[in-house]
């Protein structure tokens, strides 16, 4: 009984996962662009604040991406191993 | 008796198991949602996203740990404390294996909450969950209690 509602719940989340994997990276890569175009047009002023600002903000939208998408697969992992039998 | 007390442990035992597993599934989603959060705070400009993110990511991890590691030997020591040798004996077993498994579901609905929450941006989610870990705590201390008295009552 609860294996069949477990299987429905994990394929439901796959999809799921899926869906938030592809709105992440579509996001991701948005903004860079965006933080691109907002860094050409500083440098374009000569604001070389600004530019250095898109350009950090480029890298830490690569940083964050790239740690979600390590972090939480080894993490779920380590959790799958830790999984503890029923307590009664 | 000894048949459905059996049954209802392993049925139990089969929730628990779904129940846990299927907490994994929605921490992994949660994370993702949390992510993808912060991303776009991020992207737009917000810099106080990252410590956002710092925090969120820590209180999910550490209702999860606590759900893994720190709720199943509480439970496990409830069922430890020895009951009264007496007729009532039986039914106090049975009692104490019952109240167990109430309250080892109320922590996983309370992990599952505080999860959900969490990945929402609520900052109390996991001092929610402590709360319930607190008053598991609390039933721990009084079950001795009703023991003592079991054994005063009853002279067993």
């Amino acid at each position: 009984m609860f294996t069949d509602l477990l299987a429905q719940l994990t394929a439901i989340a796959n999809d799921f996962w899926s869906f938030g994997v592809g709105v992440l990276l579509i996001m991701a890569a948005l903004f860079m662009l965006y933080r691109a175009m907002q860094g050409t047009a500083a440098l374009g002023f000569g604001s070389g604040q600004m530019t250095v600002g898109a350009v950090m903000g480029i890298v830490g939208i690569l940083i964050l991406v790239l740690s979600v998408f390590k972090v939480i697969p080894s993490f779920m992992d380590m959790l799958k191993i830790a999984q503890p039998p029923a307590p009664f | 008796m000894d048949e459905v007390v059996s049954t209802v442990v392993s049925l139990a035992s089969q929730a628990w198991e779904s129940l846990v597993t299927g907490f994994l599934v929605i921490l992994a989603l949660m994370l993702l949602a949390y992510a993808i959060r912060t991303t776009a705070a991020y992207g737009v400009g917000s810099g106080k996203a990252i410590g956002e993110t710092a925090v969120g990511f820590i209180g999910i991890v550490a209702a999860a740990l606590f759900l893994f590691l720190g709720v199943p030997p509480m439970l496990r020591e409830m069922l430890e404390i020895t009951a009264c040798s007496h007729v009532v004996a039986d039914i106090t077993l049975w009692s104490q294996r019952a109240l167990v498994i109430l309250l080892a579901f109320r922590m996983l609905k309370a992990a599952y909450m505080a999860v959900f929450a969490q990945a929402m941006g609520s900052g109390e989610a996991v001092a929610i969950m402590l709360q319930e870990a607190a008053g598991v705590i609390g039933v721990m201390l009084i079950l001795p209690f009703i023991s003592g008295v079991a054994v005063g009552l009853l002279g067993c």
